[in-house]
């Protein structure tokens, strides 16, 4: 019993597409606009998600880590903050990226290797995907820090996986976020699989949730495919934090449907049945496209249309991206050192030599 | 327009994919985005859709085929108004394509089974592992491996996976081979000083009788490294990346060793600085080591010339594989009394032949030949070592 409710997720919307007791709450208080957001930016980040996967296989775009099946998670956590807020993500959040004011095409050319695609436009703010692992949560913690020490009502949300919680960045962070009760959201998304690694080879404790109470905050387990669920924890732990209440882990349970990347076969390790369930059974957008269409909210038509003008704003940063100047050679050179070494000096002559002569 | 379809970098650092097998065919028209093939890496098998719509007017490659990454593997012409008519539809729906899960998909085509033949029962139809599995069994596709089965049963066939060893050995081996054009000298080498030489050696062990036995292979050991410091180019190690030959001062000399876990090959070092005496008694520790699997890989690593005596097993001649990234190897075969020409007439005298494998990126028959005969000199009549004495 003590067991079962250690581990129960907070839930308002059923995977068939009823609303929860609770769930009928949070919905009478939503408005209309905000209902028909949810549908459609998790729409957007699905086709973006598809688009980019083909893009890959087209060898347009390099490695990529999809991200269907995580729709709510990323959408519903996303639209609960404001622009003051920080975000430090991890390299699979495109969705909450985009919500952020991170233009479509400025991510895709993330993914195309150039470093133009990690500069978020004036006023969005949003830090470059953090690939080593757990890395961000400190510098969400840091900018917390910040905006304690500065009295301002800002919040700043780490976003990473299950995998992360195994790294010492992690309680580190943690540890720090306890001590100087900063104002910061620690937002994982438990997809179940640190690459193919399954978290109970990583942790020994059931949940990331209850990892919170070592260092003595709040841990919130919620239904990671529910986007009304996500976005109204996320909603309390902002409160919160502007309160100057301190930190939140949030720990959204959910699947991610495909590889880990482009360059993994995720049925090597996921046995089929538990993907099936997930994939067919559990799906975040699906529910709540039925939720809307029995509330009366929603169309068939109107989706197709949705999803048409998805194609087209996705066709239309496509073009923005692919007509992007290449990149000179010297940019490999450009980055890394304020006075670069002599000997990647010398590299970098030779490179421009050798392109001057060709 | 025409548009040809490189194979794209589809994993992290991939280099080169298998063609699994087209799922159009020349001439037929494609949308943006449809599926065109399945190609496999070393990590998963993908399908490449379509960068554009058109007509695919070439494939370049067949199933079974490996290809590397920035290869043309497909041409698609843009048709004028690119849009699907309705007879390409129609003959999209006809062709097919069989829904599977990859791991059905994986087993089909290890079995070489058309998944078309398979009924699938997942969803959609989807053809699973399950089916794949129940249509072999149905077939008898699993005929071959059940007559193994029973025949490993009856021990009429053992089966055996390499040990670790073997396997590293293989690889090494096989790396070498592939790698290095070999080209094997042979040549006899007179031997009567040697013999007479070791004759008189070979049971004294000094005035207090603390000295070592003399062993073919310590004395060869010593007249190898001697040799080398003549030629070098031999004692060296090839680096294929950076193509550059790098020729050490000092000789290392790696002495295969037959064991009961396969051949190993344990380092002596600084031969040309050792005496006889000393080289005996460290081999004879370094092939103890080496026959009771203690060796260290430190002491198996780091030769610049490796020498594999077979004087004691027999044999004629070999082609020696060398060992990377050294740039040759040395067999020595059995010493034997033969029957010689001298002035016209047919005496008895000892001869050792021998056989050096060398990289010919780096050496050249003539280095090979003048490394033989200079060490044939020594064999000769190792009085010659004392004017090498310093």
């Amino acid at each position: 019993m003590i067991e079962q409710l250690r581990r129960d997720c907070i839930r308002h919307l059923s995977p068939d597409g009823t609303l929860t007791e609770t769930g009928k709450e949070i919905w009478n208080r939503l408005d209309r606009d905000r209902k028909k957001n949810f549908f459609q930016w998790m729409t957007l980040v699905r086709h973006f998600d598809r688009r980019m996967i083909l893009l890959q296989r087209q060898g347009r775009i390099g490695t990529y880590a999809p991200l269907e099946g995580q729709e709510a998670a990323q959408v519903g956590s996303a639209l609960a903050l404001q622009r003051k807020d920080w975000i430090f993500p991890s390299y699979r959040e495109h969705g909450v990226a985009m919500i952020a004011g991170m233009p479509l095409s400025q991510i895709l050319l993330y993914w195309m290797g150039r470093v133009e695609g990690c500069k978020a436009p004036e006023g969005v703010r949003i830090f470059p995907p953090s690939v080593p692992i757990a890395t961000q949560i400190p510098h969400a913690v840091g900018a917390a820090w910040g905006f304690k020490l500065k009295k301002e009502d800002g919040v700043a949300v780490a976003y990473f996986g299950d995998g992360a919680t195994s790294e010492g960045d992690f309680h580190e962070a943690c540890n720090f976020a306890g001590v100087f009760q900063v104002p910061v959201i620690l937002f994982c998304q438990n997809n179940g699989y640190a690459i193919s690694v399954p978290f109970s080879r990583q942790s020994a404790s059931k949940t990331v949730a209850e990892k919170a109470k070592s260092y003595d905050f709040p841990g919130i387990r919620v239904d990671g495919n529910d986007v009304l669920a996500v976005y109204d924890v996320m909603l309390q732990a902002i409160e919160r934090a502007r309160a100057r209440k301190g930190p939140t882990l949030i720990e959204a349970v959910t699947y991610r449907k495909g590889p880990h990347t482009t360059a993994d076969d995720a049925t090597r390790y996921r046995p089929q049945a538990e993907v099936n369930e997930w994939v067919h059974q559990k799906d975040p957008l699906l529910r709540y496209t039925r939720l809307l269409k029995n509330e009366g909210l929603l169309t068939g038509k109107e989706e197709k249309e949705w999803e048409q003008t998805c194609k087209e704003k996705l066709d239309l940063a496509i073009i923005e991206a692919e007509k992007f100047p290449p990149a000179p050679p010297e940019h490999l050179f450009a980055h890394v050192y304020g006075n670069l070494p002599s000997n990647e000096r010398k590299q970098r002559q030779e490179l421009v030599q050798k392109r001057d002569r060709v | 327009m025409a548009v040809a379809f490189r194979l794209p970098d589809i994993g992290e650092g991939v280099h080169e994919a298998e063609i699994v097998r087209w799922l159009v065919r020349e001439g037929e028209q494609v949308e943006e985005n449809q599926p065109v093939l399945e190609v496999q890496t070393d990590k998963a098998v993908v399908e490449l859709p379509a960068p554009t719509g058109g007509t695919v007017t070439r494939l370049n490659w067949k199933a079974g085929e490996t290809v590397s990454v920035g290869e043309v593997l497909y041409v698609i012409r843009q048709d004028s108004a690119n849009k699907p008519s309705s007879s390409s539809l129609a003959r999209k729906a006809d062709k097919k394509r069989v829904l599977a899960t990859p791991s059905a998909r994986r087993l089909a085509r290890e079995y070489g089974i058309d998944l078309s033949l398979i009924t699938g029962t997942g969803r959609h139809g989807q053809v699973t592992r399950e089916d794949v599995l129940r249509f072999l069994e149905e077939k008898g596709g699993m005929e071959e491996h059940r007559i193994l089965r029973e025949a490993t049963k009856t021990k009429e066939v053992i089966v055996q996976d390499l040990t670790p060893i073997r396997r590293v050995i293989g690889e090494r081996l096989q790396y070498s081979v592939i790698t290095k054009p070999h080209v094997t000298h042979f040549d006899e080498l007179e031997a009567d000083g040697l013999v007479q030489w070791y004759q008189k050696q070979k049971s004294y062990t000094g005035t207090d009788g603390k000295l070592p036995k003399l062993t073919y292979t310590a004395i060869l050991a010593k007249l190898v490294a001697i040799t080398l410091k003549h030629y070098p180019r031999i004692n060296a190690h090839y680096d294929e990346e950076k193509q550059q030959i790098r020729k050490f001062a000092s000789v290392s000399l790696g002495i295969a060793t037959d064991t009961s876990r396969g051949l190993l090959v344990p380092v002596l070092r600084k031969v040309e600085q050792k005496n006889m005496n000393q080289l005996a008694s460290e081999i004879h520790t370094l092939t103890e080591l080496a026959r009771e699997g203690e060796l260290t890989p430190e002491q198996m690593r780091g030769s610049t010339f490796t020498i594999s005596n077979a004087g004691a097993l027999g044999g004629k001649w070999a082609t020696p594989i060398i060992q990377p990234p050294e740039v040759a190897i040395l067999a020595l075969h059995p010493v034997e009394e033969k029957p010689i020409v001298q002035n016209g007439r047919i005496a008895a005298g000892w001869r050792m032949n021998v056989s050096l494998s060398f990289d010919h990126r780096v050496l050249d028959g003539a280095d090979a030949i003048r490394f033989t005969q200079t060490l044939g000199k020594y064999t000769k009549d190792p009085g010659l070592l004392l004017r090498e004495l310093t």
